[in-house]
């Protein structure tokens, strides 16, 4: 792709960038959100159409001008946002699209349940072809759509941040995927924001940053600390902004919360000023633990409802933030005065001017990027929209703050300015219980971390005795 | 942050109430309007009156207040991703317990009557409201039942047979302005409510996405519920002007009322999907639905061929909507 030019509305999404994928290559994209790298690949997979530039795949000059053309010659994407069904099984979601008729005209069920199978075998997913997609938790959603790119055999394959939801043993079993497709002559474009997966599975690296091109490098020339600068233009301290504390009195104590039928119960102690993490792979029970403890999964939870949450100044961040979070289609003053519209709405009309003061704070103090406090949210890249969640939470003024992977899926400037957040947080005396399924991340900023395994507390480790191996250890049962 | 004013409003705006959309509707009005004057000019000679009358105006405005009123409360529903079937069914129902008290009991005035007709509406409502949050039933399914239950309620009333014979002091509600300012003084409330207080923001956000809502710490169960009391009430107050005008309540009033409302709200720019959409783009769709009768009967057309009419307005609003927005599927 040469001097590629793409503009949204009078917005230059991408100008004069160049890139070049080898066949047996992984080339990693990397950058900020809203550097451009999804509109640079889109263009590829035929979903955006360039104002400018050359797209040439084997030396041939190519115009692909939809998905199905993308296809066509090869080229497969995985989005961040899945393109599954719900409501329809593992086994339909894959073949969606092809034929496996009989003579009749009928679907051939047993065949595709085979093929289906044999396909998620392949990729070692424990997942079943019958299962009901909507029933899968993200991660093992994910397996299928990558499942289900392979079906087509592509040449390219487009990884838009694919190890989002997974956990550092599904991310591995992924990257043992790609080297064998790298192998076999594919070509991979592998966008992440992850440094360390960075450095294990690519061979060349792009850097883009506000729609240009930084800079190609190899792998094995290029250090992190490089490619951050590269990617962000100043020096970051890749140091969490995590101080020592001084936990206060308790705040909330759990006993004995049931988060399943046969679940051991579960108690745990927050104090005030604390940073409680959550860890444990993907399925052991962490969100289920959160949202029954806030009543929305469960028999008995510790709260009644998010309501009664908010009314004892506990707030919630959903793990899915387009879906359960935010409210897209409305403004960002309306989404930060979500969960606080009493004040909002006293004396039962709308005073605006202390909305907009809400969300100007809001703004201010996340550093949000955004036209103003009446830009819409859809609008806004994954790194502000979380900030905006977080806003509404901070809107609140909650004692507790419950963020289930607050930092998923947004750039490394964003992530870092979400745990400078959630340090003043702590600071101020608020405590905050978090769920990530990044160790380093999880490492450096709790006090104390509980792991899940199988629905169940598996261990408590306080700063000091936790590592990634005792973490890993407990949260795979060994 | 604040000196981008014009493209924030209309950010705003084309959120929830797609400008294009709002626009298209009124000059579509206007268009309609203007192609029956010219159609149907008044004859000064013989003093008949042209489409462009005051006198033919003020018939459209009371004669669309039957579907207007109703249709407030449906735009409420419609705007949480809901739907009311029941609309006719109620007005119905509720009209002919009006009348059964103004017939049964003597001497207390207009009020009893009227009061247990809202007391009707507001009680089918809250029955709708209770099935879709608490039920968890799906609306479209919910007030199909309360249709049915309803509409047959009104039948087996007074065994079947209209009431008639209604107070003379009744007729207020179907004479003169009366509707017209009822129907004006619900607008503008509607349109208040909607727009500045905090069950109007609620009635948006639900209808946007409920679940964040209900993660947000909003009660969606009750703003759910009061919206299809809402509904049922707005039913209840058409049915007191549909019944005055008559003159008579029968089990057969408002039949096929609730497609005529949907479809004022739905070519009023308000999506079935929720969060989208308003109380002037129902008004303008309740006009336009008024307007294109009107001007049918005058041009002697069969009152029949309405339907076809408003059927093929309601698929090309929502086709020109869909253009309006490339890209977005």
């Amino acid at each position: 792709m040469k001097a590629i030019d793409k503009s949204f509305h009078g917005t230059h999404a991408l100008s004069a960038v160049d890139f070049e994928l080898l066949s047996g290559e992984v080339h990693v994209l990397l950058g900020e959100n809203g550097a451009g790298k999804s509109t640079l690949v889109k263009i590829l997979a035929g979903i955006h159409q360039r104002d400018g530039g050359d797209v040439s795949l084997r030396g041939n000059s190519v115009h692909i001008d939809s998905p199905a053309a993308a296809q066509r010659q090869g080229i497969q994407m995985i989005h961040q946002e899945l393109n599954l069904v719900d409501d329809l099984s593992v086994a339909e979601n894959l073949f969606i699209g092809w034929k496996l008729l009989s003579r009749g005209g009928l679907i051939r069920w047993r065949e595709l349940r085979k093929r289906a199978g044999e396909l998620l075998d392949s990729i070692e997913a424990d997942i079943d072809p019958r299962a009901v997609v909507g029933t899968l938790s993200i991660a093992k959603r994910q397996m299928v759509e990558i499942a289900r790119s392979l079906v087509h055999e592509p040449d390219i394959l487009i990884l838009d941040e694919p190890t989002a939801t997974l956990t550092p043993n599904e991310a591995e079993r992924l990257f043992e995927l790609m080297e064998r497709l790298r192998s076999h002559g594919v070509g991979l474009i592998f966008i992440s924001h992850r440094l360390e997966e960075i450095f294990r599975i690519g061979n060349r690296v792009t850097v883009l940053r506000d729609g240009e091109m930084i800079g190609a490098k190899e792998i094995a020339d290029t250090t992190p600390d490089e490619l951050v600068q590269m990617m962000v233009g100043r020096q970051v301290d890749q140091v969490f902004p995590k101080r020592e504390s001084e936990p206060g009195a308790t705040i909330l104590k759990v006993e004995n919360l049931l988060t399943g039928r046969n679940s051991e119960p579960i108690s745990f102690d927050l104090r005030k000023g604390e940073i409680l993490g959550i860890g444990g792979l993907v399925g052991s029970g962490r969100s289920r633990l959160i949202r029954t403890l806030l009543g929305l999964d469960g028999d008995h939870g510790h709260f009644d409802s998010v309501r009664a949450a908010l009314r004892n100044q506990v707030a919630y961040a959903p793990e899915d933030r387009k879906r359960e979070g935010l409210i897209l289609n409305f403004e960002i003053s309306e989404n930060v005065s979500l969960s606080s519209l009493s004040a909002v709405f006293s004396g039962g009309i709308h005073r605006r001017a202390q909305e907009k003061r809400m969300a100007e704070d809001a703004i201010d103090k996340l550093n949000i990027a955004c036209p103003g406090p009446n830009g819409i949210v859809e609008n806004l890249s994954g790194g502000n929209q979380q900030k905006v969640v977080l806003g509404r939470l901070l809107a609140a003024k909650p004692d507790v703050l419950l963020l289930d992977e607050p930092t998923r899926g947004i750039d490394v400037g964003a992530k870092f300015e979400v745990y400078r957040i959630m340090s003043e947080l702590a600071d101020q005396g608020a405590a905050i219980i978090f769920i990530s399924s990044e160790l380093p991340e999880l490492l450096g900023m709790s006090d104390r971390i509980l792991v899940m395994h199988r629905g169940e507390l598996a261990g408590t480790l306080t700063r000091e005795e936790a590592s990634d191996e005792l973490v890993m250890q407990y949260a795979t049962g060994a | 942050m604040s000196d981008e004013q014009p493209q924030q409003l209309s950010d705003r705006d084309s959120t929830r109430v797609p400008l294009t959309r709002f626009l298209g509707i009124w000059s579509g009005l206007i268009l309609l309007c203007l192609f029956f004057t010219i159609a149907f000019p008044g004859d000064p000679e013989t003093g008949r009156d042209g489409f462009l009358s005051v006198a033919n105006f003020t018939n459209i405005f009371r004669q669309i207040t039957i579907v207007a009123i109703p249709a407030i409360g449906a735009t409420f529903v419609i705007l949480t991703a809901g739907i009311d079937l029941s609309v006719g069914s109620v007005v119905a129902i509720s009209g002919m317990i009006m009348a059964g008290i103004f017939r049964d009991i003597d001497g207390v005035g207009l009020m009893p009557g009227i009061v247990a007709c809202i007391v009707i509406g507001v009680l089918f409502g809250l029955a709708n409201g209770l099935l879709v949050t608490i039920g968890g039933i799906h609306s479209f399914v919910a007030t199909l039942g309360t249709m049915a239950i309803a509409r047959s309620l009104a039948r087996v009333n007074n065994d079947g047979v209209q009431i008639g014979n209604l107070p003379d002091s009744f007729g207020f509600f179907s004479q003169g302005n009366a509707p017209f300012c009822i129907m004006a003084v619900l607008y503008i409330l509607a349109f208040c409510v909607l727009k500045w207080t905090l069950f109007g923001r609620l009635v948006y956000a639900i209808g946007s996405n409920k679940e964040a809502c209900r993660l947000a710490g909003i009660n969606v169960k009750v703003h759910e519920t009061l919206v299809y009391v809402v509904a049922g009430l707005c039913a209840a107050l058409g049915s007191i002007i549909l019944t005055s005008r008559v003159g008579s309540a029968g089990p057969r009033a408002g039949a096929g009322l609730e497609l005529e409302v949907i479809a004022a709200v739905v070519i009023g720019g308000t999506s079935l999907a929720g969060g989208r959409g308003g109380i002037g783009g129902t008004f303008c769709g309740a006009l336009l639905m008024g307007v294109l009768g009107n001007g049918l009967n005058l041009l002697d057309v069969h009152s029949d061929w309405k339907g076809v009419v408003v059927g093929l307005i309601i698929i090309a609003a929502v086709v020109i909507d869909r253009l309006g927005q490339p890209g977005k599927e």
